[in-house]
């Protein structure tokens, strides 16, 4: 009779396991985890890992499923729950609400939500673990998961682009060239006195008298600038170069009234 | 002797130094004279020669034979008249 009560018990955990290990190993079609729960669900993230190409590996991740289910149980607490199985795995890793959520679909939307990020981690690492198949493959569901980085990323760029005449450091430049060895005391008095006159022009300007006009102030600034860079390209590049990529920044403050005034 | 001999080296020592300390001044005002008398837009090509009349007041000879008096008015203002 004892006997008879292990065999039984020994064939029932035989069959509960092989019932675990084939819905394991099924290839998953693309997740929508939400809308899919148990089991399925499983079976729908183990497939994008397969179908993302990587043909060679896709024998490895059925292959290391097996050999990191623990892993996978770690890491994605919905297949956990979606299980018979034991839900006391590390699911707070993740996410506390995982571990907390009795339901399949709960639990199955919050790992697709949390699939990005375990799947940044998993490309880093590079390993064909369960955990990063299922990641993967949870990943692989949103196709919104990859758009946004770009678009995030391409928000600065424009940005970057743009120049920005609020960083100018009008102070220090002058200070700089104040200090400069490259010219002279004759030289920047002369300079001195241009730019002082070249002032005078703009106050005219923006007071509203006609002569001189913007494009004649603008080439006076441009000839002045010249002459600075010129005097400065050889004993001091690097103010030189300071002054040149502010050419616009500057023409920006001379020409606007208001930056003007402030001067 | 010896000393004779080392004093009249410490004393050529000396001259030399200070005729070459001059001589590097007056090649940076030179420099300055021209750099000055081309941002008046007035032909200069290099200032072989320049005095000093006072503060702030030289005259500069170019090597194309151009002579310029280049002073600093009461205003504040560097001024370049050719003579």
């Amino acid at each position: 009779m004892r006997y008879a009560a292990v065999a039984v018990l020994c064939v029932c955990g035989a069959l509960a396991g092989c019932g675990a290990f084939h819905s394991r190993a099924k290839p998953v079609t693309p997740p929508p985890v939400a809308d899919q729960p148990g089991s399925q669900a499983v079976a729908n993230r183990a497939q994008p890992v397969a179908d993302d190409g990587a043909s060679p590996s896709a024998p490895a991740p059925v292959a290391d499923q097996t050999e990191s289910a623990p892993r996978s149980d770690q890491a994605s607490s919905p297949t956990n729950s979606t299980k018979a199985g034991p839900k006391t795995n590390p699911a707070p890793t993740s996410k506390p609400s995982v571990a907390t959520a009795p339901n399949s679909r709960s639990q199955s939307a919050v790992a697709s939500s949390s699939a990005p990020t375990s799947d940044t981690t998993s490309r880093n690492a590079g390993s064909s673990s369960a955990t990063t198949a299922a990641a993967g493959k949870s990943v692989a569901p949103p196709p919104s998961a990859p758009p946004p980085p770009p678009a995030a990323q391409a928000t600065p760029a424009p940005s970057s682009a743009v120049p920005q005449p609020a960083a100018l450091d009008l102070a220090g430049l002058e200070q700089r060239l104040k200090d400069t060895a490259a010219i002279g005391l004759f030289s920047k008095l002369s300079l001195k006195n241009q730019v002082d006159d070249l002032l005078g022009q703009f106050r005219t300007f923006h007071g509203g008298k006609v002569p001189p006009t913007l494009s004649q102030l603008r080439q006076k600034y441009d000839v002045l600038l010249m002459k600075v860079l010129s005097l400065l390209q050889d004993g001091d590049p690097a103010l030189a170069q300071a002054i040149s990529t502010s050419r616009e920044a500057l023409w920006g403050i001379l020409s606007d009234p208001q930056k003007f005034a402030k001067l | 002797m010896s000393r004779s001999i080392y004093r009249r080296a410490l004393v050529s020592l000396v001259l030399v130094s200070s005729g070459g300390l001059a001589l590097a001044d007056d090649v940076s005002i030179g420099k300055d004279l021209g750099a000055t008398i081309a941002l008046q837009g007035m032909p200069c090509d290099k200032v072989v020669e320049s005095k000093r009349n006072g503060d702030s007041d030289y005259t500069a000879t170019c090597k194309d034979g151009n002579r310029y008096h280049v002073f600093v008015d009461p205003s504040g203002r560097v001024v370049v008249k050719k003579l």
